[in-house]
């Protein structure tokens, strides 16, 4: 089974079982460069030009992203723990839809928090 | 190795949940303003012992949960399967690396 596979069924199920491998593999990247952060911490210097690019305007639609990201892998996440525990199986159209409208709320709130913490 | 693969998904499901409360309370903690990201902030949360613990509690829970993603992505694959051993053993290294090279950051505050 090739990545490509991932994409074979057209359904949102299909869409939402390849969206929640590319997530978790993105955040993958992300915890490694959280190490980078936490090395860095060991000189000021280091930290400040990291942070000076990374904790900017120009940067903020990379960080929105990688909440939805974040947003989406939960959310879908607890969806599958749900459905894997035989719970609401019946019910598993509305369930993707509650739990896409969860994840689009919360990266609009975790966009706008970001977005407001520049701002301060 | 029977008896693995449940077990492997019961902690995937475990490490998710909480990762979702402990991702969350990071993200407030560390974006919720700006200040709480200068060099000063950053090095007060990791000289106090409770963040400390809740920094190495998420470290633990997010670095098994995304290499045993990766190994589960992996052996997914024809070639992945094929080397399955391989695979286990490469993953299980470069995340006991990730985990004890975090600790040992956090350690040094």
């Amino acid at each position: 089974m090739g990545v490509m596979s991932w994409f074979k069924y057209k359904s949102p199920f299909g869409l939402a079982f390849a969206f929640q491998r590319i997530t978790g593999i993105i955040l993958l990247f992300y915890l490694i460069l959280h190490l980078c952060y936490l090395t860095s911490l060991q000189s000021r210097e280091l930290y400040e030009t990291l942070t000076s690019i990374t904790v900017s305007r120009q940067f903020i639609i990379f960080d929105s992203l990688l909440i939805l990201c974040g947003v989406f892998h939960g959310v879908n996440g607890i969806r599958i723990i749900i459905h894997e525990l035989g719970i609401g199986h019946e019910l598993r159209r509305v369930v993707l839809a509650v739990s896409a409208i969860i994840a689009i709320l919360g990266w609009i709130i975790g966009s706008y928090i970001l977005l407001m913490a520049l701002g301060d | 190795m029977r008896g693995f693969e449940p077990l492997a998904w019961v902690f995937q499901a475990i490490s998710g949940i909480a990762m979702v409360f402990l991702i969350t309370t990071h993200f407030l903690l560390t974006h919720s303003s700006h200040d709480l990201l200068s060099y000063d902030s950053v090095l007060y949360r990791m000289t106090n012992m409770e963040y400390k613990i809740f920094y190495a509690l998420l470290l633990i829970f997010v670095t098994f949960h995304a290499f045993n993603g990766l190994r589960a992505i992996i052996l997914d694959t024809e070639g992945g399967m094929r080397k399955k051993g391989a695979v286990n053993a490469v993953i299980v290294t470069a995340a006991l690396i990730a985990i004890f090279y975090g600790l040992y950051l956090l350690s040094k505050f």
